[in-house]
């Protein structure tokens, strides 16, 4: 069993939760995420996929009012940091044919929790993981597994950025981050309760509720489940996976304290 | 902060509380206060050789395995390159074909009947597989986006999801294995294939797995070659960690594959982990080794150990001048000057995402064998660095061994292996 704290979402327009979820744009599609409190020199050539996990992972660590403390991020994507891998190889074939430091030690799969841990001082433990679709099934699983492991709280955050356009013809799909401060206690602030998650096991009782615009986005099963989580829904929410073998659900229940 | 720090990577009960009855009650916890996880199998191959007896041969005898890198960079520089033609996969697996796969079916062949003897024991449901790297299937992007930018198509043939993505390959392998259980991969940078290592054991902890196939598999490519000469650490003579003369490291290309099981039979056991961010900087360590030196710590609690129950510490050891000044003071904080260091990339260059993996996989042949590998190439020794640097293989008991890595994004992890005691 964990419990959910705090949540903290992000897509052009729509820059919380609510508005994600309720797909109501209220800034400029253009708007980059924003990213207060992160120094500019830090987030100087880093990716959207870094902003906006950036943006979402301080948006749950505020709600739950954790900035200040330790704890263990997991971070999932499907497609990383291609987009500065390509400016990467964009660069080997102008002027002098070097690469950029910058932009390179910001090409790494991890970024995103380096950035966080950095803004943050948090010197807990990360994880990056991706795993295709099945990316948000596989960080929420190391989520639970360190809860039961011993640790009080975990953020979980996943994400992916458009295709850059050499690639647009796999998935055309807006950028979207979602981000889950888990506990393993009920603490006050606790607002749902998800069991440990089943693979192999039923259909998931919960619909899928991301908008069509996420059809092709590999964290898609992240919207679902923020979406139940945040409207209290009570079933099981379908975190990937084709077939019954290979399904992952996760069972959500709003917390009602004794 | 220290010491919720140490609480993340130590063996806590699962309270009655934890394992309510529900829809996931298939699931439900039973966590032994303490889990031998044993280390049933191992295979390798990188720059010291195809096959793991050639790689511990090369461990062994104090062979370097750099060759010219065989990349078209504009710069002189070793890399560690798996010698030889690397066959192509099965046909089922045609539209995964990178140079990473292949490197990975190359490694994961002499490991493939262990595997099956674990899915016949298990299941293939019971039996996980959590893989490390750092590149993916780049090596083939790259050359598709060139192929894309001078032609304004699709490179044919060129599947992004199933060639360049970093799950691909885990998925790939999985199929070729048999293994239906949990698979993903773990894509930290450098530590990438060591932090496999807490991924199973909390599978292994939690009974979702039985076994736990862990590794890293990672294929040489323009971006990491090119990008680590962009931050001026690429050694052009071939990596020489700890030397008073170090001037970088050498990017290496590999696979290294373990069989994890609650086995308390195994020679070798996994036991401990701990784990930590600098929370410094993206690429540079903390100068002062801290967090490096929290994992270290946290390794030795979780594992119930002294510094001086440890023979030998497998450091990171890069060759970088920074990693390797802020990594002496760590060692040195933790375990004092006495403790024997030892970095094995400059046999087998820097593999980045499969490096935690190998260098586990050697740290066990140490044990198994009971020596401590030289440091190549350390002579002249950075008198500053303070370290007990062997410059000889020691034929000596080895008992216990504590294997750092170290990333970008500040991503720190120790892991101690052990000696089974005999009953």
């Amino acid at each position: 069993m964990s419990y959910l704290l705090s949540l903290g979402a992000w897509m052009p327009g729509r820059p919380d939760p609510e508005t994600v979820l309720s797909g109501q744009c209220v800034t400029d599609l253009s708007q980059r995420p924003k990213c207060h409190g992160f120094s500019p020199r830090m987030l100087r050539g880093t990716s959207e996929l870094t902003r906006m996990s950036a943006n979402v992972g301080a948006q749950a660590l505020a709600h739950a009012n954790l900035e200040r403390a330790q704890v263990p991020l997991v971070f999932g994507s499907a497609w990383g940091e291609i987009n500065v891998a390509l400016e990467q190889l964009d660069m080997m074939l102008t002027d002098d044919g070097h690469v950029s430091a910058v932009l390179f030690k910001n090409s790494v799969h991890n970024t995103s929790t380096g950035i966080l841990s950095i803004a943050f001082e948090n010197h807990a433990m990360s994880t990056a993981i991706a795993a295709g679709p099945l990316t948000v099934a596989y960080a929420l699983l190391e989520a639970q597994m360190l809860l039961d492991d011993g640790a009080p709280l975990v953020l979980v955050v996943v994400g992916d950025e458009s295709l850059p356009p050499s690639l647009r013809h796999i998935a055309t799909t807006p950028p979207f981050g979602a981000a889950f401060m888990l506990s393993a206690d009920p603490t006050p602030l606790a607002k749902a309760r998800l069991l440990p998650m089943e693979s192999g096991g039923g259909p998931a009782t919960l619909p899928h509720a991301h908008p069509s615009e996420l059809d092709a986005h590999p964290c898609r099963t992240a919207y679902s489940l923020a979406y139940h989580l945040y409207r209290g829904s009570t079933g099981t929410v379908s975190l990937g996976g084709d077939d019954p073998a290979s399904r992952w659900t996760v069972h959500v229940a709003p917390h009602r304290p004794a | 902060m220290h010491e919720q720090l140490a609480a993340v990577g130590v063996l806590f009960a699962i309270g009655p509380g934890d394992s309510t009855a529900g829809p996931g009650f298939r699931f439900l916890l039973s966590v032994p206060l303490h889990v031998h996880i044993g280390v049933t199998a191992y295979a390798a191959c990188n720059g010291l050789g195809r096959t793991t007896r050639e790689v511990i041969d090369g461990l062994v005898s104090g062979r370097r395995g750099l060759t010219a890198c065989p990349l078209e960079v504009p710069f002189a520089v070793p890399c560690g390159v798996v010698p030889g033609d690397l066959p192509p996969p099965p046909a089922e697996l045609a539209a995964h074909d990178t140079r990473q796969l292949r490197i990975g079916l190359l490694g994961f062949a002499e490991i493939a009947t262990a595997v099956e003897q674990a899915i016949h024991r298990y299941g293939a449901h019971r039996v996980g597989l959590v893989l490390g790297t750092s590149t993916g299937g780049l090596a083939e992007g790259e050359a598709a986006y060139f192929h894309w930018l001078s032609h304004a198509s699709a490179a044919p043939g060129y599947d992004f999801e199933r060639q360049h993505v970093f799950g691909a390959f885990t998925e790939a392998l999985a199929r070729a294995a048999g293994i239906t259980g949990p698979a993903y991969t773990i894509s930290t940078a450098c530590s990438s294939s060591a932090k496999v290592f807490s991924s199973a054991r909390r599978l292994l902890r939690s009974r979702r797995c039985d076994a736990v196939v862990v590794g890293g598999v990672d294929s040489l490519c323009l971006t990491t070659v090119r990008g680590f000469h962009s931050l001026g650490v690429a050694a052009p003579q071939g990596s020489r960690p700890f030397s008073l003369e170090r001037d970088g490291m050498n990017v290496g290309e590999g696979a290294a594959f373990l069989l994890l099981e609650r086995d308390p039979t195994a020679r070798v056991h996994l036991a401990g982990i701990g784990e930590s961010s600098d929370a410094f900087h993206m690429s540079a360590p903390h100068p002062e080794g801290i967090g490096a030196a929290q994992a270290m710590r946290n390794a030795l609690a979780d594992a119930g150990l002294k510094p001086s129950d440890i023979d030998y510490v497998n450091a990171h050891g890069t060759g970088t001048l920074r990693n390797d000044s802020a990594e002496s003071l760590a060692i040195l904080a933790v375990f004092g000057a006495q403790t024997p260091v030892v970095s094995t990339k400059s046999y087998t260059g820097h593999m980045l995402g499969a490096s935690g993996a190998t260098e586990a996989l050697l740290c066990i042949v140490t044990i198994e064998r009971q020596f401590i590998p030289a440091n190549l190439g350390v002579a002249p020794r950075d008198p500053e660095l303070g370290l007990h640097l062997p410059e000889q293989r020691m034929d000596t008991r080895v008992r216990r061994v504590l294997s750092s890595s170290f990333a970008f994004g500040g991503s720190n992890i120790a892991l101690v292996f052990e000696e089974a005691v005999s009953p």
